[in-house]
């Protein structure tokens, strides 16, 4: 049983599939890292048991064997583990991908980043707009989850600072020196921006000197007429940022409905981001941004004026500046305490009331 | 009844030489061109065309094109796959296959095989380009067509018993002892099963034995009474009795699946005598199929189409190779389309299965043992490709144990692991030049005598190791009959292609390995970087590079110069000529570099921050070198003279690359930064009429690159130290080739350096950047231990990127053991202060008094100047491997330099105390601002850069600033 946790910090266990320890290295775990700095800004969080330190490097984590907890936490986080996630007791949250049948049974919550998320899952359904992004995801019907917490993505405050004037123009070295539109991550067919290829095209017929420049694990050809920066170490990242006149974001299906670290990551450096305009986009980075786009056209357009339009790109960075108190850490915080610290107290309320607990489920239609 | 056909010589091969029909010498001009219809050998797969080209005049590329193609017995123009040749897509000749290029005077010969039965060639021979003004003259040309008769003839229209599968039996029948035949018939559950059967059983009984291996569940009501005399044996193949050999084994497996088919194989090879034959009945084509059987063959064939040469490729590793391949439709059931293998065992199978103790060790993953053991048949064996082609899957677990033996110093592992590897993976540079790294080490010459003697006699194909008993020959000290060796067997070549063109890449830049070792046993890539080896070779740098510049190899690099400044002369003096120079305006530099920014940053932000008349943009050359050094790697080893063109070259790079094309097209200059192997690429294809500065820093002048530089593509160079200019020109005589050079050192913004000084910094050594050999830390503590003998309050900052002990190894990881155990040794622990690697140097040595230079061998030691200009006092080894050159009075004139530990003491404590220190302390500050600042250098470097861009080319003389 447990103690109701309004008065003292919620000690909350996390683990990420079946890594001993978090690194920084792929999209998924930067982003799990920057979740967990949130959570410790209101509970302990011991990942894989040891204290999660945000301000250490490797967040004060060593590889240490998995032991799974049988007690002596208040919540248990697990993401990608459905066999840890089985062991442990209530209460117990999860990421809400992958779909794995049994932890949206018994998972007392799941987390998803954004809005569209939780709606496309609340319900699941073909009626639901929401959920039609999701299929390839999800399938044709999924176990309804009993909650879902939106706790959206948290901004690195490493990302804050001004980088160090070296380090911003050796970034532009690599990108020719010019003006330079980035894109840099994952590069696969799922989230490559190809309106904004084709538009980019277009414009540089008669302004050359822009450059579309892409960084890190390239998984499709490359137009002959994009700049490819070999993968950059993630320190380096924001000056890489910094050095763009503006970047791009992912076009894909799943940016319907998921989170981007890469619209994050332009915030915190005011990098002008000309963004593809989708629900996901808009809770990001609000509805008066000037550069979202539908299709080639209206990019074509967005392209020349964050490249040629001073008054367009202080736009751009003046709602960019109001959007970001949402996701700084502290923010995140506490918005996401009252949620984690109701779903404690809930549970703990039910386990006094019964002594099995029950996993009611159902059906999406 | 079946009935003999004669035997039938599967190995067979006919040859048959055609005379073309020219009577005399053909001139190929504008509308005047050679059409030939060539009759080949009945179903000939191979061919040869040969002749000689006589050229008046320039000719240029594609002015002289063949276009051939094949047609079968009913004139059809065949389109299957075709080695030795491309597809054309059709011009205004429509879609013909093209051989060469064939311009290239004097005698040509190509050879290409076809996987379709050939009746007849079309080749067409005819000027492609209108306005050529040369003239070109064919002689002898010669057609040899070959048929190798390893595929079965079509079977008549009527076959005796209405059945390919009958058929085929006839034919493996015939060829195998007459009567008495025992067979094992392995099959599904299904019709075509029990046709295989029956046939078995007409062919063999009584004579024989016919034995049955059911893969299904239950046999047909019927079996019994259909094939009279069978005997069913079992329903799996691992039920069989082992003591049962057959002469021929049948199988028809209910559909595509290899690996099933591969893993049956395996077990069927036990039950077949080594003379035997294998029929395997396939689905003709795969359109009926499920679409992963088609995904499986299309992944380990390339094909979707079953020929007998995607079936080699798939029975490449097993013990079997297929002989005959029966394509016809079994008229008299209706069922599928089949086609039917026959094999045998392989005869490299029977070689390893027969070799003592090789299988065994395979099968223990015992590698070294199955190295020692396969290593006789690697050097007998007649049939070495097969050999390599059904061993070769293991060619990684060989080197991998070299690898490991190596580490655990097991040298008679090593070797026998490493020669395996590379004689089974003889395409693999990877594996022959870690394999001739070894031999080196290890004094192995006999060995690799060996090794080389049966590469040379097996593997007339693979020149690359060829040339490597050239490199091993040097390795003997014996460089220059090396490279004649080389010489000689390029002169025997019939032409060039991309994998000569790459073994001459390894034999060039290992023997300029070779030829800068020294006489230094090192494995080290780069040997003059290594003390030892570096004060052996300066002593006497013209002596000991003179042996590479006395190989015909390098002979051919020195013509590629000549050639190149030629090249670039005559375009610069047409445009001049056509006066098509650009308008006066703002000069445009790319500065371009292999990935490596740090000391162009300066530059950069110095243009960022004046107006300097310039205009500027980078580019970032690591990702298309990544390419290079991937598909492409002789571009910038092997002489471009051995059939490159650079205007081929450029045109392809920057058909994947608009980015680089455009911002070369934009510029006036390429500023190069680092003379490496982008320096060497872009010396070779830039286009022509581009100026090229190379700007040459320290550790590249030690390396083998600028050898391979083309200087007659160069502009001019740029050092950052008057000593390294020297070297450069003793080594690679670069200062002949008539271009401007210049010595200016890199520069910084250092006007907020200078800042008082702690207290402490007057009993303060420090060193930034000094985990490695070169910058010999260890120096630094014998001078900090002589220091605290007399005060002890004397200490040594440390600052940089720590020693990562695990990525050290050889010399690096000596080194590092040999400063931990002195500074244990003089109990100095407390006394030394590691700090990280800082940008903000003027914080970082706040408390440092002293700036060491202790290095081996350095171009400028920004640490150095950067210390002075914070205020810290140099004190400045005379750099060891470069003083024979001038350092370090070169880049440092007048200041106190040491060359040993009590010298270095004398300097610091003459300068130790308080009003010494404090005007040393000003002069350094005065010295660095007054050479190295950007004020002081930028204008300097500002005039070289503008006399490059405006060098016209045309113009001689040298012009050293």
């Amino acid at each position: 049983m447990h103690d109701p946790a309004a008065l003292r910090r919620l000690k909350i266990y996390a683990l990420h599939s079946n890594r001993p320890k978090l690194g920084s290295t792929a999209g998924d775990l930067i982003n799990e890292g920057r979740f967990l700095t949130s959570l410790s800004q209101f509970a302990d969080v011991y990942y894989n048991g040891q204290l999660f330190r945000p301000d250490q490097p490797d967040f004060g984590l060593t590889a240490e064997e998995i032991v799974v907890p049988t007690s002596g936490y208040d919540l248990y986080y697990v993401r990608s583990n459905p066999d840890v996630f089985a062991q442990l007791p209530h209460p117990k949250i999860a990421m809400a991908y992958p779909y794995n049948e049994t932890v949206f049974q018994t998972a007392d919550a799941l987390v998803v980043t954004t809005e569209a998320w939780r709606r496309g899952l609340t319900p699941y359904s073909e009626r639901n707009m929401f959920s039609e992004p999701m299929r390839e995801w999800y399938g044709v019907e999924i176990v309804a989850p009993k909650h879902i917490i939106n706790i959206k993505q948290t901004l690195d405050t490493h990302f804050l600072p001004e980088p160090v004037e070296h380090d911003v123009i050796e970034a532009r070295a690599r990108m020719t020196f010019g003006k330079a539109i980035g894109f840099f991550g994952r590069i696969d067919s799922n989230t490559f921006p190809y309106i904004l290829l084709s538009a980019y095209k277009d414009v540089i017929r008669s302004h050359p000197e822009i450059r579309f420049v892409v960084g890190g694990t390239v998984r499709i050809p490359l137009d002959r007429e994009i700049v490819r920066v070999p993968r950059m170490p993630h320190e380096q990242m924001p000056a890489m940022l910094t050095a763009c006149m503006a970047t791009a974001t992912d076009e894909g299906n799943d940016s319907r409905f998921l989170g981007s670290g890469k619209v994050l990551d332009s915030m915190a450096r005011s990098v002008p981001v000309i963004a593809y305009k989708s629900p996901t986009r808009v809770e990001q980075l609000g509805d008066y941004y000037p550069l979202y786009y539908e299709d080639e056209a209206t990019c074509r357009q967005r392209i020349l004026e964050v490249m040629f339009d001073e008054d367009v790109r202080a736009e751009a960075r003046r709602q960019m500046a109001i959007r970001i108190e949402h996701f700084l850490p502290q923010a995140r915080a506490q918005a996401i305490q009252k949620d984690f610290e109701e779903l404690v107290r809930i549970r703990s309320n039910s386990e006094m009331a019964a002594e099995t607990p029950a996993h009611s489920s159902m059906k999406a239609a | 009844m079946l009935t003999r056909r004669g035997d039938l010589d599967i190995a067979g091969l006919t040859r048959r030489w055609t005379s073309l029909p020219l009577s005399a010498p053909q001139q190929i001009r504008e509308g005047a061109g050679l059409a030939l219809a060539v009759p080949c050998e009945d179903g000939a797969t191979n061919f040869v065309l040969s002749g000689r080209l006589a050229t008046e005049g320039e000719g240029a590329r594609n002015d002289l094109v063949i276009a051939v193609r094949f047609l079968d017995a009913e004139g059809t123009i065949l389109d299957p796959a075709c080695e030795g040749l491309s597809i054309s897509e059709g011009t205004r000749l429509g879609r013909y296959f093209y051989p060469l290029q064939i311009l290239k005077r004097g005698a040509f010969s190509k050879e290409f095989s076809i996987d379709a039965p050939v009746a007849m060639l079309e080749i067409e021979i005819l000027l492609w380009r209108p306005q050529t003004t040369a003239k070109y003259t064919l002689e002898d040309l010669k057609f040899l067509s070959t048929r190798f008769d390893r595929r079965f003839a079509d079977p008549p229209d009527t076959l005796p018993e209405g059945s390919s599968y009958a058929w085929a039996l006839s034919e493996i029948a015939a060829a195998s002892r007459e009567g008495g035949l025992a067979a094992l018939d392995i099959g599904a559950h299904g019709d075509q099963a029990h046709v295989t059967t029956r046939h078995l059983v007409q062919a063999l009984l009584p004579d024989g034995r016919v034995d049955c291996v059911r893969v299904a569940q239950e046999l047909r009501p019927d079996f019994r009474m259909l094939t009279p005399g069978a005997q069913v044996l079992a329903g799996d193949l691992g039920q069989l009795p082992r003591q049962r050999q057959y002469h021929l084994v049948s199988l028809y497996p209910h559909a595509y699946n290899w690996s099933t088919i591969a893993s049956a194989l395996e077990a069927i090879e036990p039950l077949l005598y080594d003379s035997g034959y294998l029929i395997v009945g396939l689905a003709s084509n795969l359109s009926g199929q499920p679409e992963h059987f088609r995904k499986q063959l299309q992944s380990q064939s390339g094909s979707t189409e079953l020929s007998l040469h995607t079936v080699s490729e798939i029975l490449k590793e097993s013990p079997f190779e297929p002989v005959g391949l029966v394509a016809a439709i079994d008229r008299e059931h209706d069922l599928d389309p089949i086609q039917w293998v026959i094999a045998r065992k392989k005869r490299v199978f029977l070689l390893v299965r027969d070799t003592p103790g090789l299988v065994d060790s395979i099968a223990r993953s015992a590698w070294a043992d199955a190295a020692v053991a396969v290593e006789p048949i690697l050097r007998k064996s007649t049939s070495h490709s097969q050999l390599a082609a059904y061993l070769g899957q293991y060619a990684h677990q060989f080197a991998e144990t070299a690898k490991i033996a190596g580490e655990e110093g097991r040298q008679d592992a090593v070797l026998p692991c490493r020669m395996a590897a590379a004689m089974l993976k003889p395409e693999s540079e990877a594996y022959s030049v870690e394999l001739l790294s070894a031999l080196r080490s290890a004094g192995e010459y006999e060995f690799a005598e060996r090794f080389c003697q049966a590469a040379l006699k097996r593997l007339p194909g693979s020149w690359s190791l060829r040339m490597q008993e050239a490199l091993l020959q040097a390795a003997t000290d014996r460089g220059l009959e090396a490279s004649f060796t080389v010489m000689e067997y390029i002169r025997a070549m019939p032409r060039f292609n991309g994998s000569m063109r790459r073994s001459i890449t390894v034999v060039m830049r290992g023997f300029a390995h070779e030829c800068q070792r020294a006489g230094v046993v090192t494995p080290h890539p780069q040997p003059l970087l290594l003390p030892e080896v570096a004060l052996a070779y300066n002593a006497e740098v013209e002596k000991n590079a003179q042996r590479w510049y006395e190989s015909p190899l390098t002979k051919l690099l020195a013509f590629d110069n000549i050639q190149r400044a030629a090249d670039r002369r005559a375009a610069r003096a047409t445009r001049h000529a056509q006066g098509r120079a650009a308008p006066r305006r703002r000069t445009r530099i790319l500065f371009l570099s292999g990935g490596n920014w740090k000391f162009v940053i300066n530059i950069l932000k110095y243009f960022e921050n004046h107006d300097t008349g310039f205009d500027v943009r980078t580019y970032d050359f690591s990702s298309t070198e990544e390419s290079l050094a991937k598909d492409h790697l002789h571009e910038i080893f092997a002489p471009v003279s051995l059939g490159l063109d650079p205007y081929e070259v450029w045109r392809r790079t920057v058909e994947s690359d608009a980015t680089l094309g455009e911002l070369v097209e934009w510029s006036d200059l390429v500023f190069c930064e680092w003379a490496g192997s982008h320096a060497i690429w872009l010396s070779r294809f830039l286009p022509a009429d581009k100026r090229l500065l190379v700007r040459l820093h320290s550790y590249e002048a030690f390396s083998q690159w600028p050898f391979f530089l083309n200087y007659g593509g160069i502009d001019g160079m740029l050092f950052v130290a008057g000593h390294i200019r020297s070297f450069a020109d003793k080594q690679f005589r670069m200062l002949e080739h008539g271009f401007p050079t210049a010595v200016l050192p890199n520069f910084n913004d250092m006007s907020s350096f200078a800042r008082p000084k702690a207290p402490s910094a007057r009993r303060t050594l420090g060193m930034v950047g000094y985990s490695n050999m070169n910058k010999d830390p260890i120096f630094a503590v014998r001078v900090l231990e002589q220091l605290r003998r007399r005060d002890a309050s004397w200490r040594l900052k440390l600052v940089g990127h720590p020693w990562n002990e695990a990525a050290l190894d050889g010399a690096e990881l000596a080194y590092y053991r040999e400063f931990k155990a002195l500074v244990a040794e003089h109990k100095l622990e407390d006394a030394i202060v590691f700090s990280g690697y800082s940008k903000d140097i003027p914080a970082v040595l706040e408390g440092v008094g002293f700036i060491l230079s202790c290095s081996w061998r350095e171009g400028t030691h920004e640490a150095l100047l950067e210390g002075m200009a914070t205020g810290a006092v140099p004190v400045l080894r005379r750099w060891p491997m470069v003083s024979p050159f001038g350092a370090p009075e070169s880049t440092y004139p007048r200041l106190e330099c040491f060359e040993t530990v009590d010298q270095a003491v004398e300097i610091v404590t003459s300068h130790a105390g308080e009003r010494e220190f404090a005007e040393a302390s000003r002069r350094a500050i005065a010295y660095a601002m007054g050479n190295f600042d950007e004020t002081a250098v930028f204008p300097r470097f500002a005039e070289f850069l503008n006399l490059v861009a405006d060098r016209t080319g045309i113009e001689e003389g040298t012009r050293n600033a």
